[in-house]
């Protein structure tokens, strides 16, 4: 069975229960999330939703369902649509479907499509009113790939106090890690650019966070590792990744900081990755809210030769965002990137602009954009 | 202007003198089943069962809390004194809860009377009115 195909008929018998088991609407909670954006950048490089003569960009739509049939047992599916006004239509996605059960509050069983639980925001990643700026920062988060989507197969999770004051999260899972990839270091193996997907099998992954409520901070560490297939039966290489990260979160305060250190094996070209961000928010009033960022980017390839455009392989991105937040629910953002370096921000025709010494490694994107959940 | 008129007058903003006293001094009482043995419960308890991280009572039984709509003064008052966010947090929190898989907020009710039926008609049910609510029919719990 394809897990296209499982992923379906999960869903199918969500939305077929039969009327003597129907869930009750308080038993069933619709959420969802989107956001659209105009970007501008300065040169010719397109950065994030950004481009030179400017572009208009409805974010995916995301609608999920919660439904808990029984005490123990609950069922969480999430639906993306991306590219929604695009000549080339509309892309649906299932960005997870699976059941949980509850032994406990210590032990919970969770298969199907879930989350990766890695680094602050991975959970999170579509959903803008979450975080002060629009995007992710993009060293972690970013289209390198490090983090996936969704893993598929079965995972713990629980929760605990440790004491009067700690709080300790866990996970661990293990299945197959489905990875969206679009590496611009391909220009230097004269593959074509654009994203792929890759598929992280003998998945290992797991995840810890401490709290400390009373000071509203926490902090903790996910790592996972897994193989890549590049034919049936053939491995490529082995994927690692490890995150640190922490928060401090008042009702005026977010500062959040993470480090990763990821490690593809992947023979012949192997990679390194280095990444690091730190960002500060504020409310200067209940609406108004001010951010900066610093996300730093530097990616090793240690068999190629990188000497025709090393601006490829790193990226620092000074960012800064005013907010206007109509609730939780509804933002209107402006932000402003500053950024030095090519890992992210390329030019529509990479092999030209490099060719005739164009490439241009600083770029400006001014960013507008509204995003929403219910 | 004649005393009767004044006297008139002085109605609407006495009423809406008294709504914003009230508002600002909502208190609340925590309510449970009348089956259930819980006859106390501490701060942490009641914040971890609204947070949703204790979902057992202690005789086994799920613990199902319903909590009151933005609208009701109580809840800006209990969400900061016992679960230690205001409203505004508490939001984000079940965003990030539901957003990530990882749970849904509380049922949530209109009113006191819609919050005290409740709880009469669900065993593991706990919930929080206004002092002055009648709470005939439920049992009222101490927190410590």
């Amino acid at each position: 069975m394809t897990r296209n195909t499982f992923l379906f008929i999960a869903v199918a018998l969500l939305l077929a229960l039969p009327a003597a088991a129907q869930i009750s609407m308080e038993k069933l909670q619709i959420h969802g999330f989107g956001g659209f954006s105009y970007g501008n950048t300065n040169n010719e490089n397109e950065y994030l939703d950004g481009q030179n003569d400017g572009e208009y960009h409805f974010q995916e739509f995301n609608i999920s369902f919660d439904a808990q049939p029984t005490d123990k047992l609950t069922i969480f599916t999430q639906f993306a649509f991306d590219n929604i006004g695009v000549e080339e239509g509309i892309e649906t996605n299932v960005d997870f479907a699976f059941a949980q059960w509850q032994f406990s509050d210590a032990f919970k069983l969770r298969v199907g499509r879930v989350k990766q639980p890695f680094g602050i925001y991975n959970e999170i990643e579509a959903v803008g009113t979450l975080r002060p700026f629009y995007h992710l920062p993009q060293g972690i988060y970013g289209p390198e790939g490090i983090v996936g989507t969704g893993y598929d197969g079965a995972g713990v999770t629980g929760s605990h106090h440790l004491g009067k004051d700690w709080a300790l999260e866990y996970d661990i899972y293990g299945g197959a890690l489905n990875l969206d990839v679009d590496e611009s270091f391909k220009f230097f193996l004269d593959e074509p650019l654009g994203e792929e997907n890759e598929q992280v099998n003998n998945l290992i992954g797991g995840g810890l966070t401490f709290s400390l409520p009373a000071k509203n901070i926490n902090f903790g560490v996910s790592t996972y590792t897994g193989t890549e297939e590049i034919a049936e039966s053939v491995v490529g290489g082995r994927h690692y990744g490890v995150d640190f990260h922490v928060e401090y979160l008042t009702e005026l305060w977010s500062i959040r900081s993470e480090y990763l250190y990821y490690d593809d094996q992947f023979q012949p070209e192997p990679r390194k990755v280095n990444a690091a961000y730190v960002e500060v928010a504020r409310y200067l009033t209940p609406n108004i809210q001010v951010a900066g960022r610093y996300d730093y980017s530097h990616t090793k390839l240690p068999t190629i030769d990188t000497s025709a455009a090393p601006s490829l392989l790193d990226q620092k991105d000074v960012a800064v965002a005013l907010n206007y937040w109509f609730n939780p629910n509804l933002v209107i953002k402006l932000n402003l990137h500053f950024v030095d370096g090519n890992r992210y921000a390329l030019p529509e025709d990479l092999a030209t602009a490099i060719a005739e010494g164009t490439l241009d490694k600083k770029t400006h994107l001014l960013l507008l954009g509204a995003q929403f959940s219910f | 202007m004649s005393r009767i008129i004044r006297i008139l007058l002085l109605v609407p903003v006495a009423l809406l003198a008294i709504q914003v006293l009230q508002a600002q001094e909502a208190t609340y009482k925590v309510i449970v089943n009348t089956s259930n043995p819980v006859s106390s419960l501490s701060k942490q308890q009641l914040s971890d069962i609204f947070l949703k991280k204790l979902s057992v009572w202690e005789n086994g039984q799920k613990v199902v809390p319903v909590d009151q709509n933005e609208s009701s003064p109580l809840k800006a008052k209990f969400a900061k004194e016992v679960v230690g966010k205001p409203i505004n947090a508490l939001k984000v929190y079940w965003q990030q809860q539901v957003f990530s898989g990882r749970g849904v907020p509380p049922i949530e009710k209109g009113s006191d009377a819609d919050v005290i039926s409740f709880v009469k008609g669900n065993s593991g049910a706990v919930g929080y009115v206004s002092t002055a609510a009648d709470s005939g029919g439920v049992k009222v719990v101490m927190v410590n």
